[in-house]
C-alpha cells in the first residue's frame, strides 16, 4: 500500500470526527440565526436585551478570568518544582494527574462536603466558636473558582511543565554566574522561554471555565449562574434549542476574542524561540 | 609571568575541599592555590570530578567540607551570583531567545552596569572576533562563533576569575587547535586568571602555566606543564600526560641524594638522584618512568634492555618503535635521518637504553 493511502486512511476516523464537529458547530450556529428560512437575529436581541444575561455573560467570563489567573499562580511553581525535581517525577506527575481519574461531579462534590454550610471547615469553626453561624464558602462566585481551580489546575501544570522540562537548567546557572538575582533570572530567561507554555495554559484554562457546566451547578449560587450552566439549563429543561444555541455562540465568539490574540501571540513566540537554535 | 613565587598571595585558594553525593565522592579533599593571572588547567579523565568543583568554584554546589576563599574572603557559601567569577560551560549555555549582542549584553545589565554597556559589548565581540554579528540568533552562527560568544558574554564583565568546563571538546581538531591559540591570547590580553577544564593531556600541556591532573575526585599532581611532563610524580600522572614507559625496579641502595635501583630486564643497576618526596627503603619496589623520546634504539654503554621489534611507524623525522622485552612492553621514538637507510624491521633483536638524567622514579 502506498505511504500516502496508508497516512489518509489514518486520518480518515479524525476527519470523519472533525466533518461531525464543524457540522454540528455550522447546525448550531445557524439554528439561532435562521428562524423559518430567514436571517433574524431576534435570540441575540433577546438576549442583550435582558439585564441578567448580559451579567451572566460577564460573570462568566468574570469567573473564567479569575480561574485562569490563580490556575496560573499555583500551576507555574508546581510545574517548575516537578521539572527541576531531581528524584522521580512520575510520581509527581501521577500525582497530578490523579484527579483526572475520578469523574467531575465526584470532585466538585467533594467540595460540598468541605465548604458546605455543614461541611468541614463551618463545622469546626462554629463549634470552636470563632464564628456563630456558619461562613458562606460556597453557592457564590469564591465557590465556583475554587472548584474550577482545582478541576483545572492539571492543565495548566502539564502546559507550563512540557516547556520548562525542555529548558536546561544550565540557562538558569548560566545567567546567575553572570549575577542575575533570582528574580532577574526569572523574568529574563525563564519566563521568556516558559511564554509558551503559559500560553498554551491560559488558553486551556480560560477556554474550559467559561463552557463549565457541572461545577457552577453544584458550587454556584441559585441566583448567578454562568452560561454554560445556563445552556445546558435551556436544552434539558425547557428545551429551548435556538435559545441555547443563540447563548452558545455568543459564549464561543467572546471565548474566541480572547483565545485567538493569545494563540497568535504564542505562534510568535515559538517560531522567536525555535529560531534562536538549540535550547 | 609569575608562576609559583611565594610572595604571589593566592587569588583563590581551595582548602581541603571535599564534596559527596549521598555517599559518593566526587571531589576528594582537594587543595590548589590558584594565582592571580595565571592559566590553570583540570586534566583528568571523564568522572574525575572536574565539572564538579568547578560548580563549587561556580556556586552552584556547596562542598560538603572545606572551604574556598577568593582574595583571603571564604566564599563557599555565598550564592553564584554575588561571586566574581565567570563560567563558560560544557554545553555553552547560551540564551536561544537573545541573539548575540543580547547575549553578551546580559551579565552587564544583570549587574545593572550599564554606563558604557554598547561599547564595552563592542569591545569583547572584537576581542574575540565577531564584530558585526550583534544581530545574528545563536541559532544561526557556527559552532565555533557559538563558543565565541560563551566566551564573549562570561568576559564582557572582568571577573576575577574564568571557569571553563570543557568548552573545546565539541569541536573539531582544526577549530579546536585555532581557539587553543587564541584563548591563550585573550588570557594574555585581558590578564583574567583562567581555570581551564579538559581532559585532553596535549591540550592541557599546550595552553597551561600550570596542571592539577586528576584522578577518582582528588588531585594527584600540581605543576607546571613542564614540569608534569617531566616529573611525573605518581604513576597515574606519569601514564596520563604523554605516553610512558613504565618499568618495575627494587631499591638496592640509598646514600646521600641518590638512589641505586635494579630494574627487570635491564642488564646494570642504575643510580640516580631520588627525588624529595621518595620514601622507598631499600628493598622496596618503585616504578620508573621512562619517556618513548629519551629511549635510544642500538648499542649503548648506558643500564640497557633487550628489546625485540614489534612494529614500527615512520612518521618523517622520527620512528616509533613497539617493541617487546624482559621488563614488557615499550615504546620508542627516535630521530630518523636521511641516508640511515630503513627503520629496524619486526622481529630485530635491538638494544634499548636512556640518559640516566632522563628517568623518573615514582614510588610503586
Ligand atoms: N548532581 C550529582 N549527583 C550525583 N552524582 C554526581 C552529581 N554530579 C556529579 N556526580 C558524580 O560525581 C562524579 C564526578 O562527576 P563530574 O564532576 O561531572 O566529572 P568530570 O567533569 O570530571 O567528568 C561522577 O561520578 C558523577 O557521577
Ligand atoms: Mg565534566
Amino acid at each position: 500500500m502506498p505511504r500516502s493511502l496508508r497516512i489518509s486512511l489514518l486520518l480518515l476516523p479524525s476527519g470523519l470526527l472533525m466533518a461531525v464537529f464543524v457540522y454540528g458547530l455550522i447546525r448550531l450556529i445557524g439554528s439561532s440565526l435562521i428562524v423559518d428560512g430567514t436571517l433574524d437575529f431576534t435570540y441575540y436581541e433577546a438576549i442583550f436585551s435582558r439585564s441578567d444575561y448580559v451579567a451572566m455573560l460577564g460573570r462568566t467570563l468574570r469567573i473564567a478570568a479569575m480561574t485562569t489567573f490563580f490556575s496560573l499562580l499555583l500551576g507555574f511553581p508546581t510545574a517548575y518544582y516537578v521539572a527541576r525535581y531531581r528524584g522521580n517525577r512520575n510520581i509527581l506527575l501521577l500525582l497530578i494527574i490523579f484527579p483526572w481519574l475520578v469523574s467531575i461531579v465526584v470532585r466538585s462534590y467533594g467540595w460540598v462536603v468541605i465548604l458546605g454550610p455543614r461541611g468541614l471547615i463551618n463545622g469546626v469553626l462554629t463549634w470552636t466558636g470563632v464564628v456563630e453561624r456558619p461562613l458562606k464558602l460556597m453557592y457564590n462566585d469564591f465557590g465556583v473558582i475554587l472548584g474550577l481551580v482545582h478541576v483545572l489546575l492539571p492543565f495548566m501544570i502539564i502546559a507550563i511543565l512540557s516547556v520548562l522540562m525542555q529548558i536546561p537548567r544550565t540557562l538558569e546557572e548560566a545567567s546567575m554566574s553572570l549575577g542575575g538575582r533570582p528574580a532577574h533570572s526569572f523574568r529574563t530567561v525563564l519566563l521568556p522561554l516558559a511564554m509558551p507554555g503559559v500560553l498554551t495554559g491560559i488558553t486551556l484554562v480560560y477556554l474550559m471555565a467559561t463552557g463549565a457546566i457541572v461545577t457552577p451547578l453544584l458550587l454556584g449560587g441559585l441566583g448567578d449562574t454562568m452560561l454554560g450552566t445556563e445552556i445546558f439549563q435551556e436544552v434539558m429543561h425547557f428545551f429551548d434549542y435556538p435559545k441555547a444555541a443563540a447563548l452558545a455562540t455568543v459564549l464561543l465568539v467572546t471565548a474566541l476574542a480572547v483565545v485567538l490574540p493569545i494563540q497568535l501571540l504564542e505562534r510568535w513566540l515559538s517560531a522567536r524561540l525555535s529560531d534562536g537554535g538549540a535550547l | 609571568m609569575p608562576l609559583t613565587s611565594s610572595s604571589d598571595q593566592p587569588i583563590l585558594q581551595i582548602d581541603s575541599v571535599t564534596k559527596s553525593f549521598d555517599g559518593t565522592i566526587a571531589v576528594n579533599d582537594v587543595t590548589l592555590d590558584v594565582v592571580e593571572g595565571e592559566f590553570v588547567t583540570l586534566l583528568g579523565p571523564s568522572g574525575c570530578g572536574k565539572s564538579t568543583l568547578l560548580r563549587m568554584l561556580a556556586g552552584f554546589e556547596t562542598p560538603t567540607s572545606g572551604r574556598i576563599l577568593m582574595r583571603g574572603r571564604d566564599m563557599s557559601r555565598l550564592p553564584a551570583y554575588d561571586r566574581d567569577i565567570g563560567l563558560v560551560f560544557q554545553n555553552l549555555a547560551l540564551f536561544p531567545h537573545l541573539n548575540v549582542y543580547d547575549n553578551v549584553a546580559f551579565g552587564l545589565r544583570a549587574r545593572k552596569r550599564t554606563e558604557g554597556l554598547d561599547s564595552k559589548v563592542r569591545d569583547v565581540l572584537s576581542l574575540v572576533g565577531l564584530d558585526g554579528f550583534e544581530k545574528r540568533r545563536t541559532g544561526q552562527i557556527s559552532g565555533g562563533q557559538r563558543q565565541r560568544v560563551a566566551l564573549a558574554r562570561s568576559l564582557v564583565t572582568s571577573p576575577d576569575v574564568l571557569l571553563l568546563d570543557e568548552p573545546l571538546s565539541a569541536l573539531d581538531l582544526k577549530l579546536r587547535r585555532q581557539l587553543q591559540v587564541e584563548l591563550k591570547r585573550i588570557q594574555r590580553e585581558t590578564g583574567i586568571t583562567f581555570i581551564f577544564v579538559t581532559h585532553d593531556q596535549e591540550e592541557a600541556l599546550s595552553m597551561s602555566d600550570r596542571i592539577a591532573v586528576m584522578q577518582a575526585g582528588q588531585v594527584e599532581q600540581f605543576s607546571t606543564a613542564v614540569e608534569t611532563y617531566h616529573h611525573p610524580r605518581t604513576r597515574f600522572v606519569a601514564q596520563f600526560v604523554g605516553e610512558t614507559n613504565l618499568l618495575e625496579g627494587q631499591v638496592t641502595a640509598k646514600s646521600g641524594g641518590d638512589v641505586t635501583l635494579r630494574v627487570v630486564g635491564v642488564d646494570q643497576p642504575m643510580t640516580l638522584p631520588a627525588p624529595a618526596d621518595l620514601s622507598a627503603n631499600t628493598g622496596d619496589t618503585v616504578a620508573i618512568s621512562i619517556r618513548p623520546e629519551h629511549m635510544r634504539v642500538g648499542p649503548s654503554e648506558c643500564p640497557a634492555l633487550t628489546g625485540t621489534v614489534v612494529s614500527h611507524s615512520f612518521s618523517g623525522a622520527t620512528v616509533t618503535y613497539a617493541l617487546d622485552s624482559a621488563a614488557g612492553p615499550m615504546l620508542a621514538q627516535t630521530p630518523f635521518q636521511t641516508g640511515q637507510g630503513h627503520p629496524f624491521a619486526p622481529g630485530h633483536q635491538v638494544r634499548l637504553s636512556w640518559p640516566i638524567a632522563n628517568v623518573t622514579v615514582i614510588p610503586a
